[in-house]
Formats: C-alpha cells, structure tokens, sequence
C-alpha cells in the first residue's frame, strides 16, 4: 500500500500507531516493545523532577522518536494549560495530548471543561490531539473547532475492555472527515484491527501492550493489527449479506442424484 | 559577608539554600546541583505561570513563591 501515510501537523508518519511509555516491566522491555512496534510518536507524561531518579526519562530511550506530551492527571483547564505550556518548554513541540478528566475512578473526560479548553490551547498555538468521550457529537464539535486530531475512547483508560459502542464509533467515523484515533480502552489485537477497519487514522494505546505477559510481542501484534485493520479498509470490504452467496459456481456440476 | 539561608517551596517541598540575589535561575541551578542547564530538558513555573528559559536570569524569586521544576517523565 504505497503512500498510505498519516500526515499530522505537516509531517508524513508511516505507522499509524501512537504508543504510551508507560507500565512497562522496565526500561528495557519499554525500549524492545517500541522498537519491534514500529511507532513513530510516543506519548511522555510532564512530572516534578525526582533528582533521586538516575538521568532523564528521554535519555533512556534508545531511538528517536516524536514527542506527543500528555496532560494526564489534570482536572481543570488551568492545570491542563500549564502542563501544556511547561510541555512545549521543555520538549520544543506545540503537540499536546489534552485529557482532562472529571473522577479519579473512571478517569472518564471531563466534555465541558474540554470543549473550553481546546479553545484556549488553539488560540495559543498547540496542535491539540484530544483524548474524548465517543459522543459522536462532541467529537464533531471540536473537530470543527481545529484540534489536530480527536481520539474518542472505546472504554475507560486502562480497562482492555475493548470496544463497547461500536455504534457511536461507526457515526464518529461518518460524521467527522478529518483525523479520528481511538485512544484508551484497546485490550486485544483484534480491537485494533477493528478499529481501523472501521476507516479510523490510528490507534493510541499503551496498557494493552505494557500490562501483557509478553509486551514485546505484544506490541507486534498490535502493530500487524493496525497494518491489517488497515489494508482491509483500504482494499474495500465486501458488504454483508443476510443471505448465502456461492463462491463456486453451480455450473458445470457433475449431475444433481 | 554571610548570607543567610533562605526557604523556598519547590516542587511541593520547601528548600533551604543561600542565594545573594533571589533570581530563579540560580535558584533552579543550585536545585538541581547543576552548573549547566543548557541539557536539562525541564522547564519551571512560578506560582503557577510557565517561566521561559530565557527569562530565567531576571526573574525574582520570594520565599513564598510556588515553584515548579518539571521534566518528561514515562506517560501514557
């Protein structure tokens, strides 16, 4: 599938798959499962220095990669702009990864509060990739309003519960024309595969690979998910029928007995 | 002359150190125990407002002040 790329803010991204850096068994394994991946762009949380800590987080990776910062853990938009703003300080990038959650239990967004925010990063220059609940709706809404690209969840951070309204997620795809991901929730390969069946850009995920028994292969699969899901919606998938259709024809059959 | 130790709420602790003049760059360079910040990728706000790097050197510093020294950090 030549020149299928994923262009984002201008730049051309040959995987389509965005992964977390985080939960991982250690730094090794975390360096091995992004590797094998093939990602390009990996998500970084913004965090007080632990001067106990042995050098940066970004010294210990071992491949260059694109930056996306988080604003994980934040409940308001002030919290929300201020990691931004210290994220683009330190990492040189006008990519942020807004979540902005409402409870600590279901870490659900917080839509209100997100809508306003998204804002305010736009008109400070952030190329916003918006981590949304999947109200076909609301992802509608702040497409229009510029963010670089929505990511409605398919169940909560963390849950592998995969999808649960593949509904919503078809409209999601119908109603918005520009770049959708789907980020949180993915357990299983074939969710991912799924996903970009349905014509989504991308997956986001990190807890499905680095929770696993095996995050290195893990991260393969997930990776050949994506690549699959991918070309099967790419090459058309054939429209479901309720009744049987022969492959092989009848004719030319020896007799009927 | 000798300065008196001065306290600082860093990163949600407070910090004692000697500083002739309070601005936030020696502050955040005698923090962190380093002579050269140029590397460090973090970044510093001050009572909740970023602080450009660039505007380190003149920016004053209170006791009471809420700094912030932060660095990219695994996340997902």
């Amino acid at each position: 599938m030549k020149s299928d790329y994923l262009v984002i803010d201008g730049k051309k991204f040959n995987s389509r798959l965005i992964m977390g850096t985080s939960l991982y068994p250690n730094l090794d394994v975390m360096n091995k499962s992004l590797e094998i991946s093939e990602t390009q762009i990996i998500t970084v949380a913004i965090r007080r220095l632990n001067l106990s800590s042995k050098g940066s987080f970004l010294d210990q990776l071992n491949k260059d990669y694109n930056f996306l910062p988080n604003t994980a853990g934040c409940f308001t938009q002030k919290e929300a702009i201020l990691t931004a703003e210290l994220a683009r300080e330190t990492l040189q990038t006008n990519w942020i990864k807004l979540e902005l959650i409402s409870d600590k239990e279901m870490l659900l967004p917080d839509p209100i509060e997100l809508f306003d925010t998204c804002k305010s990063l736009i008109k400070k220059n952030f190329r916003v990739f918006v981590y949304c609940s999947d109200d076909p709706i609301l992802c509608k809404r702040l497409e229009d309003l510029g963010c670089e690209i929505v990511m409605p969840l398919v169940s909560p951070i963390g849950s592998g519960l995969g999808i649960r309204n593949e509904h919503n997620l078809e409209i999601i795809r119908r109603i918005c024309s520009g770049k959708i991901f789907v980020d949180a929730g993915i357990g299983k390969p074939s969710d991912a595969s799924r996903i970009m069946e349905m014509g989504f850009d991308g997956v986001l995920l990190n807890s499905s690979v680095a929770r696993s028994l095996d995050p290195i292969n893990m991260a393969n699969a997930m990776k050949l998910a994506v690549i699959s899901g991918r070309l099967g919606y790419k090459s058309g998938i054939i429209e479901k029928r309720n009744m049987a259709s022969e492959s092989t024809p009848f004719k030319g059959k020896i007799s009927n007995f | 002359m000798k300065h008196l130790k001065n306290k600082y709420f860093i990163n949600g602790k407070n910090f004692s150190c000697e500083l002739k003049e309070p601005y936030l760059e020696d502050l955040v360079v005698i923090f962190l125990n380093k002579s050269n910040l140029k590397e460090s990728k973090i970044a510093v706000a001050v009572n909740n407002q970023m602080i450009e790097r660039c505007k380190w050197k003149k920016k004053k510093v209170n006791f009471q002040d809420k700094i912030e020294i932060v660095a990219p950090f695994s996340g997902g």
